[in-house]
């Protein structure tokens, strides 16, 4: 039970390690994808602070990058570490979801 | 050109004041040691006036700083940004994570801005939340014990820097290592730096910025009223007497200043040992 509660924490982590997965982007990016995808109002100092952490641990590394409207932009990549949290988030998300499947199918 | 922002002029008027104050008391100091002008005393005057002048300096140039590197957000985001850059400073994050964390907001806000998105959509409407949120994101760090290690600094800088001016005032006769500065300095120095310093990061980190700029004068006050009153009434008390007549042996050989530097160095190491062990246990 406490493994899904931490799982539940950090589905916008392993959410944002997918995005990052398809694609190398910034931080702003990643707020617009999440929103495009049909999180509600997801704001930058949510997902920053998330970004911070997971470079912290060494999941993610970023390199700066020109932009045409302000200083260079930051940009986030998953390290080899990083996949392997993924994978570890998909497998832990995939047993959840199906045991959250098979308890609300049995209601119906 | 963008007007200075509340924030903005509160820490420049405050900074104004302090130095103001520490002209005053040092005019005070040189009347009241009668000394001769040219002697030690002049040159003491002369640097905390100079002290004063260049911290007032160096308050509007960081005030500047701050506005020329985010002269690409409007009112809205500025202020939002200077509050947060302000939170930071007091924080006890190192220098290039401040430095690093504030470009990277930075970066943020001019691309929220730009795609029309408004300030409180991107901080959630509670800025001190993003800023809680973006400190918690370099993991656990104990702000009582970082506080208490950057007082310690303080405190060993100002020993050298009474020991250096007692030597200056008797170095036709003494030795560095024989220069014995009062107890009476080291109660007004002592509080300063370790309680009314780290008293003053915490609050700023807190954006309580008047509340900042008092610490040190309530402290000053509280240490002149206390050497006051204690002088008029207490001086029948040994140690009374002794905190105001009595010096003390600070760095009486190289060793010793070899023993402060190397706490100082310790100071330091700590801190930057603390920050690596709090990205290691997120």
């Amino acid at each position: 039970m406490a493994r899904d509660t931490q799982l539940l924490k950090g589905l916008l982590e392993g959410c944002i390690l997918s995005l990052l997965e398809e694609e190398v982007t910034y931080g702003y990016k990643i707020v617009e994808k999440l929103e495009d995808y049909g999180f509600r109002d997801p704001q930058e100092a949510t997902v920053y602070p998330i970004l911070n952490r997971l470079e912290k641990k060494g999941l993610l590394k970023s390199e700066k990058r020109p932009s045409e409207i302000g200083p260079p932009r930051k940009y986030y990549m998953l390290t080899d570490e990083g996949h392997l949290e993924l994978g570890s988030f998909m497998e832990d998300w995939n047993e959840l979801k199906l045991t959250a499947d098979r308890l609300l199918e049995g209601r119906k | 050109m963008k007007k200075m922002t509340k924030q903005t002029r509160i820490i420049i008027y405050s900074s104004i004041f302090i130095a103001g104050f520490l002209v005053f008391s040092a005019v005070l100091y040189f009347i009241s040691s009668k000394a001769k002008v040219g002697g030690i005393e002049t040159w003491v005057t002369l640097a905390l006036i100079a002290a004063a002048a260049i911290s007032v300096g160096i308050v509007v140039y960081a005030r500047k700083r701050i506005k020329r590197t985010a002269r690409l957000l409007d009112k809205e985001y500025f202020e939002a940004y200077e509050l947060i850059a302000d939170s930071f400073q007091g924080s006890v994050l190192g220098t290039l994570e401040k430095k690093e964390t504030l470009n990277d907001i930075l970066g943020l806000f001019i691309d929220a801005m730009n795609s029309g998105r408004k300030v409180e959509q991107v901080t959630g409407g509670d800025i001190d939340g993003f800023i809680r949120k973006v400190k918690e994101s370099f993991g656990y760090r104990n702000g009582l014990l970082f506080g208490f290690l950057s007082g310690c600094q303080y405190a060993i800088i100002y020993l050298l820097f009474i020991q250096i001016y007692e030597w200056l005032r008797n170095s036709r006769s003494d030795s560095f290592f024989n220069a014995n500065p009062g107890y009476s300095s080291l109660v007004i120095l002592m509080p300063i730096a370790l309680i009314g310093l780290p008293l003053m990061r915490y609050f700023i980190m807190k954006q309580k910025i008047v509340i900042a700029m008092v610490i040190p004068l309530a402290i000053f006050a509280a240490d002149v009223a206390f050497m006051e009153i204690t002088y008029a009434n207490f001086m029948h008390i040994g140690f009374i007497k002794t905190l105001h007549e009595g010096d003390l042996s600070l760095v009486p050989g190289i060793g010793f200043l070899i023993l402060w530097l190397a706490l100082l160095a310790i100071t330091y190491l700590v801190k930057w040992l603390l920050r690596k062990s709090s990205i290691r246990k997120m």
